[in-house]
């Protein structure tokens, strides 16, 4: 066979944007082993301008944490299809990347990135890490706390207004009430924000109304904001503890699991607009979702919307499934492992990345 | 009714290799490169382009015909690129990503990369670097420390080099 005539020059021809912009094209893990073919191609597909590239097309996927200590990624092949087809990009332990073994949960992901959190009674051992490029940080702990009863709740996402990736922690102390066991009355409360890149956590003065009983997450990341779950007009005030707030789609969106025969599925239908709550979906309970519902309720939140009215779904720690609005049914999506109840399974939309943490100045960036 | 609208301007393409094409100009147009030196006055008489060879013009300037024939319709214009480019062989896809990098053809410069990734998907390092003429310039020692760094996307991939 002749040798090509023109492609043996073909990479010197192009101008670098091009190059970069057909290897951003392939699946993450071919674009990992592309880095093999020659130096070049290596250190092109390190740069933040590979990194963009590769951001502006991707399809996103998920983001699975099961028995609190195993992470696994998984790549949509089509963002919009409601078989949502999937291709299992990597899977590790969290201790990889975590220096100390702790159940650990994740509570944010922006652009690849996902912020983790490794809890003990006395502290956090918050992370930031790339699953694809294998790179770590870990936060420093803004403060002890020892008090008890205390709820923390942190998120992580990207400003709309600085486009820099910060953490947001928000710690409330109570007081119990000495017979009921219920808490009762704010103690303390403070605020703290972790811009990437600083190094430093900065505490913020901000009037913190009580939060919902979530270790979960702060809750949703939404037009460059977050957004926690009190005070959400389609919940009653009692139940804000069981409640959190995600983002679907464009929309806020809030999940009723208190009843024992249906899940109802709310949202912010104007983004700011606390008059629009509306419910969207009234799910029918599933038999593999009765007995999870009630004041002890497991919260129920839907992940993504495919195409044709295909909802994922997941209720924390027991399983993932998918609601058709159309034919009005429920089915466990087993396609991303089968869950049993007691494995810690946590479930967050995340789209992989080649965001390099070392972008980031002031961080002390570890590799696994 | 043709002098009203007047009788479409052609204009003649000259390849690398000394080959002369005749191309309407409101579809040769879609090459920026081409574009600028129409509005700069430059087009009377011959065009040379001399970055594309000949067999490569003519698949170019078959695409030019094609796409200019369809209305403003997206599906349309997409469902003719995706089966323009079904019967290209990669050798033919290479040339065409650098004329249309080097014509200014977005439209086709995207269809063509996407098509150039997609056949790239499954193939080997070592397909990549034949069919590209990419040097391997790691040392043996430096090549195994990286494909360890990365061994994770080595496992259980099946390349299929021959398609």
């Amino acid at each position: 066979m002749k040798p090509p005539k023109l492609t043996s020059e073909f990479f010197t021809h192009l101008p670098p944007e091009t190059t970069i912009d057909i290897l951003s094209r392939l699946p993450i893990r071919t674009i990992v082993r592309s880095k093999l073919v020659c130096k070049s191609w290596r250190d092109l597909l390190r740069t933040r301008e590979f990194a963009d590239s590769h951001l502006s097309r991707s399809t996103s996927g998920l983001a699975i944490c099961e028995y609190s200590s195993e992470l696994r990624i998984f790549e949509f092949e089509d963002e919009h299809n409601h078989q949502h087809r999937h291709n299992p990009v990597t899977g590790f332990p969290c201790r990889k990347f975590a220096t100390i073994r702790l159940p650990t949960a994740i509570q944010g992901s922006a652009n690849g990135l996902l912020f983790s959190r490794g809890i003990t009674r006395q502290f956090d051992a918050l992370h930031i890490c790339n699953p694809i490029t294998r790179e770590c940080i870990q936060l420093p702990t803004p403060e002890n706390y020892v008090n008890s009863p205390t709820i923390v709740a942190n998120g992580f996402g990207v400003s709309k207004i600085t486009g820099r990736y910060k953490v947001v922690r928000v710690s409330l102390e109570y007081d119990r009430d000495p017979y009921t066991y219920e808490l009762v009355g704010i103690t303390k409360s403070s605020c703290h924000v972790y811009t990437l890149g600083t190094g430093k956590w900065r505490s913020i003065v901000a009037s913190v109304p009580p939060l919902g009983n979530n270790q979960y997450s702060i809750g949703a990341f939404l037009n460059g904001s977050l957004h926690c779950s009190f005070a959400l007009p389609p919940l009653r005030e009692s139940d804000v503890h069981s409640q959190i707030v995600v983002a679907l789609g464009d929309y806020l969106c809030v999940c009723d699991n208190l009843s024992e025969d249906e899940v109802v599925v709310w949202l912010m239908k104007e983004y700011g607009d606390e008059k629009s709550w509306a419910k969207e979906i009234v799910i029918r309970k599933p038999q593999f979702l009765r007995g999870f519902g009630g004041f002890a309720s497991n919260f129920v939140c839907p992940v993504r919307i495919f195409e044709h009215g295909h909802v994922l779904m997941s209720c924390y720690a027991v399983c993932l499934f998918c609601y058709s609005n159309e034919t009005e049914t429920a089915e466990l999506a087993h396609m991303f492992g089968v869950f049993d109840g007691h494995r810690g399974m946590q479930v967050m939309l995340h789209r992989s990345s080649f965001l390099s943490l070392k972008c980031f100045p002031m961080e002390n960036v570890t590799s696994f | 009714m043709a002098a009203e609208t007047g009788t479409p301007t052609t204009l003649t393409l000259k390849s690398n290799d000394d080959e002369l094409f005749s191309v309407a100009e409101s579809a040769a147009i879609l090459s920026v490169t081409i574009r600028n030196m129409v509005e700069d006055g430059c087009a009377g008489g011959v065009i040379p382009l001399d970055n594309v060879d000949g067999k490569t013009l003519a698949s170019v300037i078959t695409y030019m015909n094609g796409i200019s024939a369809i209305p403003a319709d997206e599906e349309k214009k997409k469902s003719y690129r995706d089966k323009f480019l079904s019967d290209k062989d990669f050798e033919t896809l290479a040339d065409m990503v650098l004329a249309a990098n080097y014509l200014n053809m977005s439209c086709l410069m995207d269809a063509v990369s996407a098509k150039i990734a997609q056949v790239m998907e499954k193939k080997s390092v070592g397909w990549v670097r034949r069919k590209f003429g990419i040097e391997n310039d790691y040392t043996p020692e430096e090549e195994a420390a990286v494909k360890e760094e990365h061994k994770w996307t080595f496992e259980g991939v099946e390349t299929d080099d021959d398609n």
